[in-house]
């Protein structure tokens, strides 16, 4: 097989996104832990808070993670069904 | 008015006359009703008497006629010409499996590997004759009705990339028929079918793709028989994990 396999056929390249995805959903995970390790400090909290609401670097990360979380979701949901012997 | 006509690109390979593969083009007749199986046969009985291809039923029933129709693997007998006409229709044998000759391809893997899997009833107690039938309620049958539509036409393993990176891998037919004989409810082979279906090459190889389901021309979805497969070694496993006193 070659190293293109996954570009060859539509549903190979969707599988492909949606593997890659996980990176995003990894992304938020640790930045709910971020958010946890900080919570016992307000200061702290507040500096991760306003980071991840005023600098242009976060807007942009949020704006390619949160669709990729979406697509991540709506796949797994639509797949979840189909591990259940119904 | 001239006849309408379609071309074939159909994949020729004759190991006693030729040492590399080939494509060769065939004019057919188009006809709206048509299937590729059709026109294969028309270039056989017409045209080339030397190209050599599997078929029987033309029905959809025994699985013999499967290959790649542009690229997808398709039972030709359901393949209708008029939904590629006027473009030309490439025909290959299926992907993965090693090629006899033209589009037969030798299919002795996956016959192993049915076998591997006991992929038959194996009665939780034998019964005499006298006793009657293995009885079973419409509910029982549902578990599994699904899986028992397989037709053995291997269009899964055509479309599965893990079985085209490693011949290994027990692939999405085998495991869909084991799950239907470990969910009927007349069965009491589960135990030993395990060994096979839950060893690293069998549902753990598989990474969920999915296209296997998307190809099935019977509908029976294994993709979700090898994620069920995958719930029941899981819950298994953390059983024996948690209650090693316990039985299985």
């Amino acid at each position: 097989m070659p190293s293109t396999w996954w570009l060859k056929r539509k549903t190979y390249f969707l599988f492909m996104v949606r593997e890659l995805t996980c990176v995003a959903v990894g992304g938020y995970a640790a930045l709910l832990l971020v958010l946890a390790a900080s919570a016992h400090d307000p200061d702290s909290f507040h500096s991760v808070f306003s980071w991840l609401s005023a600098s242009r670097w976060s807007v942009v990360l949020h704006a390619i993670a949160l669709p990729l979380v979406l697509y991540h979701s709506i796949t797994w949901f639509n797949l979840t069904p189909k591990a259940m012997v119904v | 008015m001239p006849e309408q006509t379609m071309t074939l690109e159909v994949f020729r390979y004759q190991p006693d006359e030729e040492e590399h593969p080939r494509y060769q083009n065939y004019e057919v007749p188009y006809r709206e009703d048509w299937v590729v199986l059709d026109a294969l046969n028309y270039i056989k009985d017409e045209i080339d008497g030397t190209l050599s291809y599997r078929w029987s039923c033309r029905m959809g029933v025994c699985g013999s006629c499967g290959m790649m129709v542009n690229g997808d693997p398709k039972l030709t007998c359901a393949t209708f010409l008029r939904d590629y006409y006027p473009s030309a229709i490439r025909v290959e044998p299926l992907n993965y499996f090693p090629v006899i000759r033209d589009l037969i391809i030798n299919m002795e893997d996956f016959l192993h590997k049915l076998d591997d899997v006991q992929a038959w009833l194996i009665p939780n107690q034998e019964k005499g004759v006298e006793e009657g039938e293995y009885l079973q309620s419409p509910a029982e049958l549902a578990h599994f009705k699904q899986f028992s539509m397989c037709i053995n036409c291997m269009l899964c393993y055509a479309a599965c990339p893990v079985y085209g990176h490693s011949q290994e891998f027990l692939g999405p037919a085998a495991i869909a028929l084991a799950q239907r004989y470990n969910l009927d409810s007349r069965d009491g082979a589960a135990e030993s079918r395990a060994e096979v279906i839950f060893q690293d090459v069998g549902i753990w190889e598989c990474t969920f793709v999915g296209d296997c389901s998307r190809v099935c021309p019977k509908k029976v979805d294994p993709a979700g028989a090898i994620q069920q497969a995958k719930v029941t070694h899981t819950k298994q496993f953390m059983k024996e994990l948690l209650t090693p006193w316990g039985n299985r």
